[in-house]
C-alpha cells in the first residue's frame, strides 16, 4: 500500500547530501537572516553598499599598487598608467553595451570635470569591444578625458582579482563598471564592482574616495 | 554534524519569516515600492519569435509551471547561467516546467550564432527584437538611471504558475550572484512540492484530529519511519491553543503513496471549534530524483469534543 517494496530502488535524497546542499546554502543564509555588513574598504569607506574588492578575492586590490599599462585613446595618443604617478588618478572600467555602464557614464564625465581642478586624471578602460562598439561608447558624449581601448582584454584581466565573481565565466567581464581611485604613489586606494541591486549611477562612493585621497596631500 | 545541521535548520526557519528579499539568494527579489508586475499578478502576455520557428505565446503554456530568463548574448552575467539554464529544463522537463529564454534586442543571425552553441534544446527560446516584451517585465522605479527601460529586465528570472501568475520575480543580484540558480531551484521545488502534496485536516468523531496526505500520481513521501535513518521522515505537528495533542499515529511502511492519514489524539478543556495550526514536513520523490524538503503550515476551524484521550 505505502510502497515498502521499493525502497531499496527508490533514490530518495539522502539527510548527508541534504546537509551538503545546505552547507552550500549557508552563507548567503547567514547574509540573508542578519543584515550583511557593509564591505570594509581599506580607507575606511565602510558605509559603501557597492561591492568592494577585498583582499580574500586576490590581487589586485586596495593597497596593492595599480598594474601598469600602456593603451591607445581615442586620439590615437598612448596613455602609460605610470606616467601618471603624482596624480590621483581614476581608473573605469566600460562597456557600450553594459546598461549600468552606460548610466553611469555622464556621472564619469561630471565627475572629470569637478576633479579636474584638484589635479585628478580620470582614465576609462574599454573592455574587449570591437571598433564599432568602442566608437559607440566614445561618441555618445564628449568624453573630456581618455577612453582607452583594451582590444584583447588583456588589461582587464590583469585588473581582475581570481576569486571575484567566480559565478562569470568570461573573466574579462568582470570589472566591467569597476571604479578604482590610485593615489599619487600609483597605490590602489578604492576599488569596487558592480552592485546591481545598491547601484550607484551617481558614483557618490567615488566621490567621497575621491575626496578622502585628494586631501591627504 | 548535528549543530551543523541544526544550524543550518534554525537559518532555515528564519529565512521563512522575511520578506522575500532578505532570504537567501533572493536579493533581487521586486520590491512592491518598484511597481508592476509583482509576485502575485498575471505574467504579461507576449508573442515572439520562437528560434525553433513560428511564434511563441506565453499564455499558451498555461496548465505549466514556468521558469522565465531575459537575456542577451553579450551580457555576462546572463552568459555565466545560460548553460545552467539547460540544465535546469533538462532536471524539470519530467515534472512538466518549461523553461523560457527571452533574448533581448539583439539582431536575429547575432542570437542564432550565439543560441546555436549555448542553448539547450530542451529551453524555449524566442526573440524579442524591439525589446517590447522585456519593456513589460520592467517595474517603472526599478534600476531609475536606466533610460533604456527594456535594461531593467535583462537577466531577470520569473517563476510564473500553472494559472499564469507570477510567484518569483528576480532581477539580477551581482552581490550574490548565482549562476547555477540554487535559489530559484529551492523555490521552484517548494512551489512544486505543495502542487504534489496536498494536505487536508478534519476531525474524527473521537478525540483527534486527521492530517490526510494526498500525494500526486507518480511521487511518494517518506514515511515517518523511514528505512534509512538520514532519510527526511514525514512529521505532523498540530498546534489549538488550550487544547493538548498527544503522539500522531502514522501509517506504517518506508514510504507513503497516494493518500496517508495522519492520527493526532487531543484532550481539550472543553468542546467547540477552534482554529488550529498544523505544521507538516515531509519530502517528495519520484522514482529517480526528490524535491528539496518541504515544511507546509495549515490552518483550518475545526470541531473539538471535550474529555480524555481515547
Amino acid at each position: 500500500m505505502f510502497g515498502g517494496a521499493k525502497t531499496g530502488r527508490v533514490a530518495h535524497m539522502k539527510a548527508t547530501s541534504l546537509l551538503v546542499s545546505l552547507l552550500e546554502l549557508t552563507p548567503m543564509m547567514l547574509s540573508a537572516c542578519s543584515r550583511p555588513a557593509a564591505s570594509p574598504e581599506s580607507d575606511g569607506l565602510s558605509a559603501s553598499p557597492t561591492i568592494a574588492v577585498t583582499d580574500e578575492m586576490g590581487s589586485p586590490h586596495a593597497g596593492d599598487v595599480a598594474p601598469d599599462f600602456d593603451l591607445v585613446d581615442q586620439t590615437g595618443a598612448h596613455v602609460k598608467l605610470s606616467s601618471l604617478r603624482g596624480s590621483v588618478v581614476v581608473l573605469a572600467f566600460v562597456t557600450s553595451y553594459c546598461p549600468f555602464s552606460k548610466a553611469a557614464q555622464p556621472s564619469l564625465v561630471e565627475v572629470a570635470h569637478d576633479y579636474a581642478p584638484k589635479g585628478v586624471k580620470v582614465v576609462a578602460v574599454d573592455v574587449k569591444e570591437s571598433d564599432e562598439a568602442y566608437r559607440e561608447y566614445v561618441g555618445r558624449m564628449p568624453m573630456g578625458f581618455p577612453v582607452l581601448r583594451d582590444g584583447d582584454g588583456a588589461v582587464s584581466t590583469s585588473y581582475t582579482p581570481a576569486k571575484a565573481q567566480p559565478g562569470v565565466v568570461d573573466r574579462t567581464q568582470v570589472v566591467v563598471t569597476s571604479k578604482l581611485v590610485i593615489d599619487k604613489q600609483g597605490k590602489i586606494r578604492f576599488f569596487t564592482l558592480l552592485d546591481t541591486q545598491h547601484f550607484d549611477a551617481k558614483l557618490v562612493h567615488l566621490r567621497r574616495a575621491l575626496d578622502r585621497v585628494v586631501e591627504e596631500t | 554534524m548535528k549543530g551543523l545541521l541544526g544550524l543550518a535548520l534554525v537559518l532555515l526557519g528564519c529565512s521563512s519569516t522575511l520578506p522575500v528579499w532578505e532570504q537567501p539568494g533572493l536579493g533581487g527579489a521586486v520590491r512592491p515600492e518598484m511597481g508592476g508586475p509583482q509576485p502575485s499578478s498575471l505574467a504579461p502576455d507576449f508573442e515572439l519569435p520562437a528560434d525553433a520557428g513560428g511564434t511563441f505565446k506565453l499564455s499558451s503554456l498555461r496548465g505549466s509551471w514556468v521558469v522565465m530568463h531575459f537575456t542577451a548574448s553579450w551580457c555576462p552575467y546572463c552568459d555565466s547561467e545560460i548553460a545552467h539554464l539547460g540544465e535546469m529544463a533538462d532536471g524539470y522537463a519530467a515534472r512538466g516546467v518549461k523553461v523560457v529564454l527571452v533574448d533581448e534586442k539583439e539582431p536575429e543571425a547575432h542570437w542564432r550564432a550565439y543560441a546555436a552553441g549555448h542553448v539547450a534544446k530542451s529551453v524555449v527560446g524566442v526573440r524579442d527584437e524591439d525589446g517590447s516584451a522585456a519593456l513589460r517585465y520592467a517595474p517603472p522605479r526599478a534600476q531609475p538611471s536606466f533610460a533604456d527601460r527594456s535594461q531593467v529586465a535583462l537577466d531577470a528570472t520569473l517563476i510564473v504558475d500553472p494559472e499564469g501568475i507570477i510567484r518569483l520575480f528576480l532581477l539580477p543580484d551581482s552581490a550574490h550572484f548565482d549562476p547555477t540558480f540554487v535559489a530559484v531551484r529551492g523555490e521552484l521545488d517548494r512551489m512544486l512540492a505543495a502542487d504534489v502534496v496536498h494536505v487536508a485536516l478534519s476531525s474524527s468523531p473521537g478525540k483527534a484530529l486527521v492530517a490526510t496526505l494526498d500525494v500526486a500520481p507518480g511521487y511518494h513521501v517518506m514515511s515517518h519511519t523511514p528505512s534509512e535513518p538520514e532519510y527526511v521522515p514525514t512529521r505532523v505537528e498540530a498546534d489549538a491553543g488550550d487544547v493538548a495533542f498527544g503522539e500522531p499515529t502514522y501509517p506504517r511502511g518506508p514510504t507513503y503513496e497516494r493518500s496517508a492519514r495522519v492520527v493526532v489524539p487531543y484532550v481539550a478543556p472543553k468542546a467547540g471549534t477552534r482554529l488550529v495550526a498544523v505544521t507538516v514536513s515531509y519530502q517528495a520523490c519520484t522514482a529517480s530524483r526528490c524535491l528539496f524538503p518541504t515544511k507546509r503550515r495549515i490552518e483550518a476551524n475545526l470541531t473539538f469534543n471535550a474529555g480524555d484521550m481515547p
